[in-house]
């Protein structure tokens, strides 16, 4: 399964082949758990929403195009599960990032820069936990993961403008919130 | 010249995402600017640790719990499904246009002929009888 590209994986997937579609989750499963975790903030809810996200793309096979990157089209499902996860939990008390991360206390001066630099990190993992939604997964998306604006902008239907300034706005509040920004 | 260069600007410079001549004059600008080099720094600072967050751990039984929940097979939304729904629609067409050319045709044959309608503003099942000029109730 490992030679096959993913039109093929798809094609074998839709006639019923399981292998196939397990070939395709082990590719993805571990973009999609770390959108859906930093989106959601929670372990478990993003293992929860990974798997309606496989389940999903597998009912909805169809309609993937293959002049569409496959993986942007899976995060396209992905982002709106989460999205329907964060409507649900804005209902209940979060539990967010910034709440299970805490940053570590300074040790030895040996080890001084490695912990200032992990201090550092936690602080932009909380900032970036406590971004509205819209700002985070812009972020995510970009910064972490690494999508073209082009690519961005098909995932969240939007312009490729406007990614460049919610971008923009999204990278500056970061700033803001560790302290960074004048 | 422009006095610091925009921070959406700044922003895109980062991801290569300027035209050239946008690019070019931010090229420009930050060979004088201590404050806008500043401000790049800090952007691809920001962008460098973002990366770092990549390191997420995904759970080990995820593929496992996910394949267990999957249906036994796609579910067929095109080739025979879609020619069906096409066939039946066709059908339903057609089978309207033969109904209301017999209505018409038996219409021309007895202008005293009244029809059932069983469709109208009355509620579904009212049945009346129809005239080409007036509705009567049945029964009257």
């Amino acid at each position: 399964m490992q030679h096959l590209d993913v039109l093929q994986l798809v094609e074998q997937s839709k006639a019923g082949d399981r292998d196939a579609f397990a070939e395709l989750i082990l590719r993805h499963q571990a973009q999609v758990f770390r959108v859906a975790y930093r989106l959601l903030g929670s372990r478990e809810a993003a293992q929860d929403v990974s798997q309606d996200v496989f389940v999903k793309a597998f009912l909805a096979l169809d309609t993937w195009q293959p002049d569409a990157v496959f993986a942007a089209w899976l995060l396209r499902i992905a982002r709106n599960a989460c999205l329907d996860q964060l409507r649900i939990q804005q209902r209940r008390p979060q539990v967010g990032l910034d709440q299970l991360t805490q940053p570590e206390p300074l040790t030895t001066a040996s080890t001084e820069r490695q912990a200032i630099a992990r201090q550092e990190l936690t602080l932009v993992e909380n900032a970036l936990g406590q971004l509205p939604a819209e700002h985070r997964e812009i972020v995510v998306l970009r910064d972490i993961e690494g999508f073209s604006y082009e690519e961005i902008a098909q995932m969240l239907q939007i312009n490729s403008g406007t990614v460049r300034s919610r971008l923009s706005r999204a990278r500056a509040a970061l700033l803001q919130k560790t302290g960074r920004s004048k | 010249m422009i006095e610091h260069i925009e921070r959406q600007w700044l922003s895109a410079y980062i991801d290569e995402a300027l035209e050239p001549a946008q690019h070019q004059r931010v090229i420009q600008h930050l060979a004088s600017c201590a404050s806008c080099r500043d401000n790049l720094q800090q952007l691809q600072t920001l962008r460098y640790q973002l990366a770092q967050l990549q390191a997420v751990e995904v759970p080990a039984g995820l593929l496992a719990d996910t394949l267990r929940r999957l249906p036994p097979a796609v579910p067929p939304r095109s080739g025979h499904g879609r020619l069906l729904r096409y066939a039946s629609a066709a059908a339903t067409v057609m089978l309207g246009v033969f109904l209301g050319s017999q209505l018409t045709a038996n219409h021309q044959q007895s202008a005293g002929w009244a029809a059932v309608q069983v469709l109208g503003s009355m509620p579904p099942g009212s049945v009346y009888v129809v005239s080409p000029y007036s509705p009567v109730e049945v029964g009257r």
